[in-house]
């Protein structure tokens, strides 16, 4: 073994406390750095997960809507009297939907970058049952079809869709707490145009506060039937092959058809500010986090060099060269590193694990989710593994720069 | 001659400089035991410093076994002070973290001498001056005068040419020092050890078999022993 090795080992051994505290700096800096980002990506990951991939379509494809007819005249009155403006509102008051949808289906199905189309009527509801009354948004859909856009099987017992007959309904667990209602009773579920009497078929979980109070599932020809939308629909629901493609793919999807297109980046853009915002402040108190801890750590290292400036003029003296110090300097570096990073690793990693049994629990009303779990995120891994060597590399050679410009005379002498 | 002083002078810097060497010329010849004496200030242990390689003279030349050593490259002069030169400082310059056979074998791993090799010659060195059974202690488990024979050992391992003992007894009580002397002796005339020493001990240098006096930077005297 050469002895610089044997040195370096000897070295960070005899000197337990400063060694210790170099790796426990590390560590905790190591910790800080994989477990913020990790949190907020998760926290951002879960977000998307639950609101996008598994309770919204990709993009959106929404009737037309004509330009709001306001309409201005001035009504000249008597002579002498003032004129009258009177804006009249032209637009159409019925809902416009979507009419001949399966040629549309068809030719958005086919477009680059979409997996599958799925067909919906929507509109605002109330649900009654045991003399409750609630607010709800009824969506009819053709479950198997829609499942193939919007990856709701699992908030299902069972884990699939149900199979929804013209009298059944699915709606989400807290809106049936709220109704006191279970599986197989029957509510009423009332539009401005008509009501009708449904059984309640299933309750789902989608993770997604808002979700699981305010919305309710029916057969597509139900909801047509509820919404007297005829043989129409309210819209299209799109799946990309890549979630981050839905911006390409519905600017292809607006050229391509004369309906208004809508990805979920735009449904999405205030909260995506937000979490935007977040991450921002995040990333910089990171990177002060890292800047500290940097600092620091290059300055314990340099603290534990210069300590030892006799024994190294005493190598000097007795044959080391130069570059046999910076060696010895950079392997106690590289130990610190090593056993540093490891327990920052291990350290997060279980946190992480015992996270995901235990997830934090945070205000579902206001984040839309109920609980998520830290899980570990390769890029701020590699980062802490990265700063970790830079710190420790860069410590090891300013410290090695110093040892190899010490002068034994002056150290060992006192000249 | 094993070691060549030719109008070595050092000076340092200042208003006006400050000469600490004039033009020193000495030589010695292999096997030699010579003692550096004066009083403080007077230049030998700056002489010694030079001639360690680890100083540089301001002037002058020095050459070791034929070699002039403030010419050679940084590189092949670490190499050549670890090879030909053993030192043995006032203070015991030991590595505290390392045993007394780890700290002897030192020189020899720099070498990169087969370790093997370097364990038995330093623990021969080592049952030499009298610690083959403190192999295994740390500097601090051991006494000034057992460090300092742990220096002397350590100075010794790769079998230097020329040792250089600045002040060796200055931080022991008499009878220790005197031991190390005794050791010094018995290794210039066993083994034929060249040693340049210095103190200011006329005592300690009377065991030496030649003195060369200092006197403000110069020789004042150069005295051979009899016999």
């Amino acid at each position: 073994m050469p002895y610089e090795i044997h040195l370096a080992y000897r070295n960070l051994v005899q000197h337990p406390w400063q060694t210790a505290a170099m790796v426990f700096g590390l560590t905790l800096a190591v910790i800080v750095m994989v477990y913020i980002p990790s949190t907020m990506a998760s926290f951002y990951d879960d977000m998307i997960d639950r609101t996008i991939e598994q309770n919204s379509p990709h993009v959106t494809v929404w009737p037309r809507e004509k330009q709001a007819g306001w309409m201005a005249e001035t009504l000249r009155g008597e002579l002498g009297a003032d004129p009258i403006v009177v804006l009249t509102d032209r637009t159409d008051p019925r809902k416009h939907n979507i009419n001949g949808y399966h040629e549309l289906t068809r030719r958005i199905a086919e477009a680059p970058g979409v997996v599958a189309a799925a067909s919906f009527v929507s509109g605002d509801a109330t649900v009654t049952h045991a003399g409750v009354d609630l607010g709800i948004t009824v969506e009819g859909i053709e479950p198997s079809q829609y499942g193939r856009v919007v990856t709701f099987a699992k908030h299902f017992a069972d884990g699939h869709p149900p199979d929804l007959g013209p009298s059944d309904v699915a709606i989400g667990f807290r809106l049936a707490e709220k109704l006191r209602v279970h599986e197989g009773q029957q509510v009423r579920l009332a539009t401005a145009r008509t009501n009708r009497q449904v059984r309640v078929k299933a309750i789902f979980r989608s993770g997604y506060y808002n979700k699981d109070l305010h919305h309710a599932y029916v057969a597509l020809p139900t909801a047509q039937r509820l919404f007297q939308t005829g043989n129409e629909i309210s819209g299209l629901a799109v799946r990309c092959v890549d979630l981050h493609d839905a911006v390409p793919v519905s600017q292809a999807l607006r050229a391509r058809i004369s309906q208004k297109v809508r990805n979920w980046r735009d449904d999405s853009a205030a909260l995506l500010a937000e979490i935007a915002m977040v991450q921002r402040v995040t990333l910089f108190i990171n990177v002060l986090v890292a800047l500290v801890a940097s600092v620091g750590m290059a300055n314990v290292f340099s603290m534990f060099v210069l300590n030892r400036q006799k024994e190294l003029a005493i190598l000097r003296a007795v044959g080391s060269s130069k570059a046999s110090l910076r060696v010895i300097l950079q392997l106690e570096a590289f130990f610190i590193w090593i056993v540093g990073t490891v327990l920052g690793f291990t350290a997060v990693l279980a946190v992480m694990a015992y996270e995901q049994s235990n997830p934090y629990q945070v205000s579902a009303e206001t984040y839309g989710i109920g609980s998520y779990a830290t899980k570990p995120k390769e890029l701020a891994f590699l980062a802490a593994l990265a700063l970790g060597a830079l710190t420790m590399a860069g410590s090891a050679w300013w410290s090695g720069r110093r040892a190899a410009r010490l002068d034994p005379i002056e150290v060992i002498f006192g000249r | 001659m094993l070691l060549t002083i030719e109008k070595v002078t050092k000076q340092f810097p200042g208003t006006p400089p400050l000469v600490v060497l004039h033009e020193i010329d000495l030589a010695v010849e292999k096997g030699e035991f010579v003692a550096l004496v004066g009083p403080s200030g007077a230049g030998k242990t700056t002489l010694l410093n030079v001639v360690s390689t680890l100083d540089r003279p301001s002037a002058g030349t020095v050459r070791i076994a034929g070699t002039d050593v403030h010419h050679l490259r940084q590189k092949r002069l670490n190499r050549f002070r670890n090879r030909n030169l053993g030192f043995i400082f006032q203070d015991d310059l030991l590595l505290s973290h390392l045993t007394a056979l780890e700290n002897v074998m030192l020189p020899g791993r720099i070498a990169r001498d087969p370790q093997s090799r370097t364990r038995r010659a330093a623990r021969e060195l080592l049952d030499r001056v009298g610690l083959s059974d403190r192999l295994d202690h740390r500097p601090g488990q051991l006494s000034g005068g057992q460090r300092q024979r742990v220096n002397l050992a350590r100075a010794l391992v790769n079998q230097p040419a020329l040792l250089l003992a600045d002040e060796p007894t200055a931080r022991l009580d008499q009878a220790t020092g005197h031991g190390i002397v005794e050791l010094l002796t018995e290794l210039n005339e066993q083994l034929g050890v060249t040693i340049l020493m210095v103190t200011h001990d006329h005592n300690v240098a009377a065991s030496a078999r030649r003195v060369v006096e200092f006197l403000d930077g110069r020789i004042a005297s150069d005295r051979r022993k009899e016999g």
